[in-house]
Formats: C-alpha cells, sequence, structure tokens
C-alpha cells in the first residue's frame, strides 16, 4: 500500500501539524511525514511533549496531548514536518506529588523517554557537562534502517565459546592501543585480528547502554584528579547505546558505529553479549534527581516501601520494579530491540536475583520476567547469563530458576579455584565439581544447554595478576578509606606485597597465572576471560576500579610483549580447547547419556585424594569404551599440583598402543611451558610423571 | 471489469467520470492520476459514478487521499452512485466528508 | 546546502557544499537523482561538505543502490579525514569508493570507461 489515509494531519498547535498516534510501539517511530511519540504513564493527569533545537538550552515547543492522543495510560501523537536529526525530545508529566502514595510528579522537569534510542548529553566522554542544563540526558529520534545486508546472530553453541569480558572503553583508551580512536567502539574493530589469534570468539561488553560518566563524580584524595562513574552500572536509558563510547557520538551516530562494529566482529565469528543492568537505574533514592522513570511513573517502575522510600536491594540507591508488568515489559522491549536491531547474541544480567524479587522484593520460586525471557520467541536463540545474587543478600547460584534456558555466572567456581591455586587443603572435592561443570549445582535440573560461566577473574575484584601480586585489596585511589571493595579475594601475593623485583616471586606469579589459564580452560561449562589477563594487566591491588578512568584500569598494550609468555600460554591453552570436543560437552558427566568418561586420580593412578589435607589432584577424560569417537579422538590427563613441593604422579595406562605426550607443564619455563595443538613432546617415562610445586601439567595420550 | 476514467479541470472544479471497478488492482494508477490535481487549483472534485459498479476499500482511500492532499479545502462530490457503490460508501463512514448528490448540483 | 554539478569529460560532478543531514537530504536526494539514467557515472565531490549526518549517509547509499539498478557507476572524492572515518566507522565506506580528489576520481572512472 503506497499511501497511507491516517498519515493526515487532523490538528495543529502553532507551526506544528498533529494527529493523535500509534500507542505502539512506544518512544519514536518514523513515519511517512512525520515522527509518531508515544509514552506510558499510568498515574500522570496530562503530558507534553518538549522539543528541543539540537543542544539549545531552552525547548522551542511544548506541544500538550490532547484527550483524544491518549489511549488508555499511553499518550500518543504524530508531530509532521519535524527535522528529525536536528531536534531533541522529552515529556512534562503533570500528576500528583505525593511520596507517602509512590507518587512524584513534577511539572518543573523535563523527562527522558524510558524508550529513547538515542540519548544526548554525554556525546563525548568526559567532556565537562553543562551544570545548568535543564534537561541533561535527551532523546534523539533514530533512523533504524541500517544495512545488516546478511549478519544474523551467530547461535555458537554455549560449550564452545570463549567468552572475553571488556570494557568497551578500557580496552583501548590507553595511548599504547595504537588506535586511531581510543577507547570507542570503532577501536574494537581494530583490535578484531588480536582477539582473532588469541582464539576469542565472544565478547562480553560491560554497560553500553547510556550512563552518565559525571554521576557521583568527585575528587580523589590521593590523585587529585577527578573520579567518574568509569564502570556505568547504572542505566540512564536501556534502549540508547553510550554516545561517548562511540567516537562518531559527538555526530549522533553512535547507534551505526556500534551495528556496524557488530557486524565486523560477527564477519570474524566474534559474537557479542551486552551485560545488562536491570536492577536500578541513575536516578538513586528520595535524594536523587529527575531523569525520567519517576517523574513519568514512580510507582510503577520502582519497588516502594509501604511507607513510598525506595528499597535498596541493588545497593544503588533504588531497585527497578522488574515483575510489574509494564517494567517486565519494558524489560522484553529493551532486550528484544538489542535483538533485532543490533543483532546481539545474548545478555549478562547485573544482579539478576533482583529480577526474581517480587514487587515488595521477596523472591519468588518462579519468577514471571524470568520466565517470560526463558520462553520468548526473539530471544530463542540468544544466551541468557545470570549474575545469580543481589546486593540484598539473595545467592542464588545454583537454584537460579533456568527453564533450561539460563546459564549462571558460576561464583562459586572462581572462590573454589582461587582458593585451590593458593595451596589451600581439602578443596579436592570441590575443584573436581567444578572442572566437570559443577554437576553439584546444575545437574539437579538435567539442563541440556551448558549452564556455567566460569571464571576465576571479572571486572569485579582483583585481575588475574592482581589476585597474585596482592593478598589485600588496595583501593585508596577510590576516595572511600580502602572501605569499598570486597575482601573475600582468596588471593595470594607470592611472597611480597605488590610489584616486586625478585625474580622468584615473578616467576612464581607467572606460574600461578598460567596454573589458573590451565585450569579455566580444561573445565567443562564456558570459560570467561577478563580482558587483559592474558597479557598480565594489572591495576595495582584496586579489586573495585569503578570509578578509575586511567591507567589503573586501562589495558596497557605494552604488557604484550612484557608478557608475551602469559599470552603464549592463554593463546595455546584455548587453541587446546578447540582442538579437543571432549573439553566442550554440553551435558553433564554424570548422567548416563553424557559424553565423556572422567575419571579422577592424584599421586597414585586412580586413586584420588579427597581427602581435608589434598592439595593435588589429577584427571583423565576420554571417550566412553562404546563411543566409536574413543578410537580417533586422543585422552586428556590433567595433573594439579598446588603444594608448594614436587610431587610425583602416577600416570593411568593407555589403550591401543597410544603413549602420553606433554602438551603443558607450567613448571618449565618459556617456551618449554606450552606446546601446540598437535606438536606435543612424547614422554620418555609413561608411568610417572614428577610434577613440580605448583604446577599444572597437561597431557594427551595418542 | 476495468476501470475506465476521465477527467476534466473547468474553473476549479475537477470533474471525475468513473466506470467499472475501482479496486486494490488499479486504486495505484488511479490515485497516479489524480496527484495531477496536486497544486493546482482545484476548489471541487466531483466523482461521476452513474457507471461505477463496484468500490473497494482501495478504492475508497484513493478518494480520501485526494481530499487531504489535493486540500483541506476541497470540497469533494460523489453523484450518480448506484446503490451497491453508495451503501459501501454510506457503510465505511466516507458519507460524512463528501456530498452525495444524483445530479451535480455544484 | 548547495547540490552544483557539471559534466567533465562525460562525467557528472555533482558537488555537496554545506551540511548534509536530515534537514537538507530530500533536497539533496532529489538534485543526485536526476542524474541516475542507464549506464551514468557520477563523482560526488565533497570537498565543500562541512558536516554529514547519519540522515545524510543513508541518502548516499539509496542513491548507490538506484544507481546499482540502472548499472551506473560512481565514486567519492574530497571527503575530508574526519568524514571519511565516520563512513568507515559507521560502516558506509563499504558500499563506495573514494578518491583523494577530484583529478584522480576522474582518471580512474574514465579509464574504466574506456
Amino acid at each position: 500500500m503506497t499511501n497511507r489515509i491516517d498519515l493526515h494531519p487532523t490538528h495543529s498547535h502553532g507551526e506544528f501539524k498533529l494527529r493523535a498516534g500509534k500507542p505502539l510501539p512506544f518512544g519514536t517511530t518514523l513515519v511517512p511525514g512525520g515522527v509518531n511519540f508515544s509514552v506510558f504513564s499510568r498515574f500522570a493527569t496530562a503530558c507534553d511533549l518538549v522539543l528541543f533545537k539540537k543542544h539549545a538550552p531552552t525547548p522551542f515547543a511544548e506541544i500538550p496531548f490532547p484527550r483524544e492522543f491518549r489511549t488508555g495510560n499511553v499518550f500518543s501523537m504524530i508531530v509532521f514536518d519535524v527535522d528529525y536529526e536536528n531536534i531533541e525530545y522529552g515529556y512534562r508529566m503533570d500528576g500528583p506529588y505525593d511520596p507517602e502514595n509512590g507518587h512524584r510528579f513534577d511539572k518543573e522537569k523535563i523527562l527522558l523517554d524510558p524508550y529513547a534510542k538515542l540519548v544526548s548529553g554525554r556525546d563525548v566522554w568526559g567532556k565537562e557537562p553543562d551544570w545548568n542544563n535543564i534537561f541533561p540526558h535527551r532523546g534523539q529520534i533514530l533512523a533504524d534502517d541500517f544495512d545488516w545486508e546478511d549478519d544474523c546472530q551467530l547461535e555458537t553453541p554455549f560449550e564452545d565459546l570463549v567468552v572475553y569480558e571488556m570494557h568497551v572503553r578500557g580496552f583501548t583508551a590507553h595511548a599504547s592501543s595504537k588506535v586511531k580512536h581510543p577507547g570507542t567502539f570503532a577501536a574494537i574493530r581494530d583490535k578484531i585480528p588480536y582477539l582473532k589469534d588469541l582464539g576469542i570468539n565472544c565478547l562480553e561488553l560491560m554497560p553500553i547502554h547510556t550512563f552518565d560518566e559525571f554521576e557521583n563524580s568527585k575528587i580523589s584524595p590521593v590523585t587529585g584528579e577527578r573520579l567518574l562513574n568509569y564502570w556505568g552500572y547504572s542505566n540512564v536509558g536501556f534502549f540508547a547505546p553510550k554516545a561517548g563510547f562511540a567516537a562518531t557520538g559527538k555526530f549522533g551516530m553512535q547507534a551505526d558505529e556500534l551495528k556496524n562494529t557488530i557486524k565486523t566482529l560477527h564477519k570474524n565469528g566474534i559474537e557479542v553479549i551486552l551485560d545488562v543492568v536491570f536492577n536500578h537505574t541513575a536516578e538513586g533514592n528520595e535524594n536523587g534527581h529527575y531523569i525520567s522513570y519517576r517523574g513519568i511513573d514512580n510507582k510503577t517502575y520502582y519497588m516502594l516501601t509501604p511507607e513510598g522510600y525506595y528499597y535498596n536491594f541493588s545497593g544503588c540507591g533504588n531497585t527497578l520494579n522488574c515483575n510489574n508488568p509494564i517494567v517486565r515489559n519494558m524489560i522484553l522491549d529493551c532486550l528484544r530491540y538489542w535483538v533485532t536491531d543490533y543483532h546481539i547474541d545474548g545478555f549478562r544480567f547485573d544482579l539478576a536475583a533482583i529480577l526474581g524479587r517480587d514487587q515488595n522484593g521477596a523472591p519468588m520460586s518462579s519468577p514471571p520476567l524470568l520466565e517470560t525471557l526463558a520462553f520468548d520467541p526473539i530471544l530463542g536463540k540468544c544466551k541468557l547469563i545470570a549474575e545469580a545474587w543481589d546486593a540484598g543478600g539473595l545467592y542464588q547460584v545454583g537454584s537460579f530458576p533456568s527453564w533450561g534456558r539460563w546459564a549462571e555466572w558460576n561464583g562459586k567456581y572462581r572462590d573454589d579455584l582461587r582458593k585451590f591455586l593458593k595451596g589451600e587443603p581439602g578443596l579436592a572435592g570441590a575443584v573436581s565439581q567444578r572442572i566437570q561443570g559443577s554437576p553439584d549445582l546444575y545437574q539437579w535440573e538435567a539442563r541440556e544447554n551448558c549452564a556455567s560461566v566460569n571464571f576465576i577473574t571479572c571486572h569485579d575484584g582483583f585481575t588475574l595478576m592482581d589476585m597474585v601480586s596482592y593478598d589485600g585489596k588496595h583501593n585508596e585511589a577510590n576516595g572511600e578509606n580502602n572501605s569499598d571493595g570486597g575482601n573475600d579475594n582468596h588471593s595470594w601475593n607470592c611472597g611480597w606485597e605488590g610489584s616486586s623485583e625478585d625474580d622468584e616471586v615473578n616467576r612464581l606469579r607467572v606460574k600461578q597465572i598460567k596454573n589458573a589459564a590451565a585450569m579455566l580452560l580444561i573445565s567443562h561449562g564456558t570459560p570467561m576471560i577478563l580482558a587483559g589477563d592474558e597479557i598480565g594487566n594489572t591495576q595495582y591491588g584496586n579489586n573495585n576500579a569503578y570509578c578509575q578512568d586511567n591507567e589503573l584500569s586501562w589495558l596497557n598494550w605494552d604488557q604484550l610483549s612484557e608478557n608475551a609468555e602469559i599470552h603464549n600460554f592463554f593463546k595455546q591453552m584455548i587453541a587446546l580447547r578447540k582442538t579437543h570436543p571432549m573439553l566442550r560437552y554440553s551435558s553433564y558427566a554424570q548422567n548416563a547419556a553424557a559424553d565423556v568418561e572422567v575419571s579422577w586420580h592424584g599421586t597414585s593412578a586412580w586413586h584420588a585424594d579427597w581427602s581435608g589435607e589434598a592439595r593435588t589432584l589429577a584427571f583423565m577424560c576420554r571417550r566412553w569404551q562404546s563411543d566409536e569417537r574413543r578410537a580417533f579422538e586422543p585422552d586428556l590427563y590433567v595433573a594439579m599440583n598446588m603444594h608448594w613441593d614436587a610431587h610425583g604422579f602416577e600416570l593411568p595406562g593407555l589403550e591401543n598402543g597410544r603413549r602420553w605426550h606433554v602438551f603443558a607443564n607450567t613448571d618449565m619455563p618459556h617456551p618449554q611451558d606450552i606446546a601446540t595443538p598437535g606438536n606435543e613432546i612424547l614422554l620418555d617415562n609413561q608411568h610417572d610423571f614428577m610434577v613440580g610445586p605448583r604446577s599444572v601439567v597437561v597431557l594427551i595420550g595418542k | 471489469m476495468d476501470l475506465q476514467y476521465k477527467m476534466d479541470l473547468n474553473d476549479g472544479i475537477a470533474s471525475i467520470t468513473l466506470s467499472g471497478s475501482l479496486d486494490a488492482t488499479n486504486a495505484g494508477t488511479f490515485q497516479e492520476e489524480l496527484k495531477k490535481l496536486i497544486g493546482q487549483d482545484v476548489k471541487k472534485i466531483v466523482f461521476m459514478a452513474k457507471d461505477l459498479t463496484y468500490i473497494a476499500s482501495a478504492g475508497l482511500r484513493v478518494m480520501i487521499f485526494a481530499k487531504q492532499r489535493i486540500g483541506a479545502d476541497v470540497q469533494v462530490y460523489l453523484v450518480g452512485a448506484q446503490e451497491a457503490v453508495l451503501d459501501v460508501v454510506k457503510m465505511s463512514g466516507l458519507d460524512t466528508f463528501m456530498t452525495i448528490q444524483k445530479e451535480f448540483e455544484g | 546546502m548547495e547540490v552544483k554539478s557539471q559534466l567533465k569529460d562525460k562525467v557528472n560532478v555533482i558537488q555537496i557544499i554545506g551540511d548534509l543531514d536530515s534537514n537538507s537530504a530530500p533536497a539533496a536526494e532529489a538534485e543526485m537523482a536526476k542524474h541516475i539514467v542507464a549506464g551514468c557515472c557520477i563523482v560526488l565531490d565533497f570537498s565543500g561538505l562541512h558536516y554529514i549526518s547519519s540522515a545524510g549517509l543513508r541518502v548516499l547509499l539509496m542513491i548507490g543502490k538506484q544507481l546499482k539498478t540502472v548499472g551506473g557507476r560512481w565514486a567519492f572524492c574530497g571527503l575530508s579525514e574526519e568524514t571519511a572515518d565516520i563512513m568507515e566507522m559507521t560502516g558506509f565506506s563499504g558500499f563506495f569508493t573514494m578518491y583523494p580528489d577530484l583529478k584522480t576520481a576522474l582518471s580512474n572512472l574514465s579509464a574504466k570507461q574506456a
């Protein structure tokens, strides 16, 4: 149909020609000849559309929605002949100011559309804003016709992923990154050859939704620098990419730049997972300011106490009312939008336990939001990953409702592996579970998909280098007297706190890093690497670098040559994982249907030491006797000695004339520490292997 | 049966004689024909519909489109329409925005 | 925005001067569309371009697709480094051939024509 008859103005307001709009979709939509604006508010009594010329201090038009432009609780109108690229828009809502009953309407405020697809106001990262701006975060209208050509979600099986957790800015902001536009989406494209060479096939991007880096900014008492909200776990707009992460953000082209980055990553076989923060917003508590939700429909968007105060399960002042049907739909709309319009491959949900709390904060057994996401048709092939805990004390690792769809950041994996690595005794049993993909946590549900995202480090906490260089956190630069950040780091400094000139200490640190890399990459489940760990990146002992937009948290690419042996070790371990399908099975080993026979050993073959004193563990993977693949897939054996003395490990015998070959031995100096897959070195002694102190050995039986 | 139409513009009155059936298959070309009136000094559009045997939804849209695009103050007349066509116009509520006459009275 | 066109060596040289954004895009599109005929040969000269927005890039892409269907050819020249960067980062550069200046663009297009 070439011409619609319902796209003709029926009303006018000053110079503007108007017509009743379509309530759905919410937000703005380009329609022939105009723009459709649509916004929900249940309790507002009136609404005005407020229009600004780009960057103008005051609006040039305020258009009230007539009664006939409201359907139910939705205000919608088409404004004709608007120069859509050169305007910014917001809403003014009238309604009761009655905090005790949950209402905080304020007609003086201009509010951001919760569905805004572009948000201006922080277009260039770190550029000090005009603090007198009456409308600091402004909606803009997006032409959403990016030409994706034949791109689609990659749908890489979960168990085949090697995830790389990255801060978009921190990845290339450092001058050593040698990219043209440091700290941007575009710069990620420049680093694709590096990522491919390392073997990464999935990026997990820390928050890229619009946030305000100047939220709660202050001066560091230590360095005198301004501290920003660098991590961005504090949403201003869920539908809009952060302009300051785009080199083209100052031209309002951040959406195109991000889409092009994703398209190029996909062409190179790399998936993109977004870290999404639906547990709270940047509006804070009773003392916070108006950005959007609190002025649009406070009672709908936030969890409120019976007295009208904000519940704080997020630790950030407020809690998004995720299981309110309106908010639930907004989250669903948002995720669908990122999948359809940005071709996102999956999501990691920050403090996801909150998403399972009811409107009064009580945990639910079958939370409707989580169920909706698990079964949504458009999200049907998306990876859904929960950070299965919240700041209100709900810890659901292993019990997060999954419907066979949700995977979890496995916090127990991190804790058990760290304790084992630093030489705590009695962890053989726990570690055996973690290495098998934590069947003790997940097998009860008989999940088909990989449920466990295994990690030893992530953005939250020490980097891997710091985990082996510091016993305690050093967060003084954050300006909170070192009281922020976690204390249960299970870290060990290898004999000296912080940077050391002692070769022995440094050698041990490198070895411990390799031990961690080896364990992570031979574990069943999906491994996740913190960007920079593969080049020994340090944050100088800061385990909570959320506000450190500087060299403390940026990746220093000079370390790539300094720590080339660490980089090579990661690269070869990833290659090993990709070479051996046995390391990537998707179901749990103890199930009858599982693909792989895993047997446990110790210093004696077939006798693992499960005692409370054990610091050694070994295991062998091979196909079941009945599996025809047993004939051509090599066997694998891994010995882990986390004791400070060397121990001889008796090797299990091999069938069919196979012999053990060494792939990796972290006790050996580079380049004898690791081979390349297929070039393993035959062992003279096929019966015993002397595993050095605090060392991991990987053998291939072929 | 196909649509046949003839258009004359005299003294601000566009007279369009229609015969046959106006439906989705020919509404597009008919609309293009009407677009010629845009920008001209048109005060009245008169659809002479004596020989119009059938009008479908797409045809009705063209008539509305004509009014919207040619000018809001244009008067639209439907003249001599057969009962079947008249019924469709009335049931779809279009009779409120056009003047229905048996013979064109001006 | 201003659009100027002239014929040079059987090539239509279209100069876009000023800002190409949602405000000026429809006029620019209409002007460029005039030159799209079977087998046409167009050089877009951006040496006078001040700023190009997302809508501006979209118009270029649409013109490019129309050219393709009629078997026309075109090239860009005179882009500032910043504009070339924007095109590269937002994924539009893959659809166009760019030359540093008008002379190079003309000699390349003429060479192909001959």
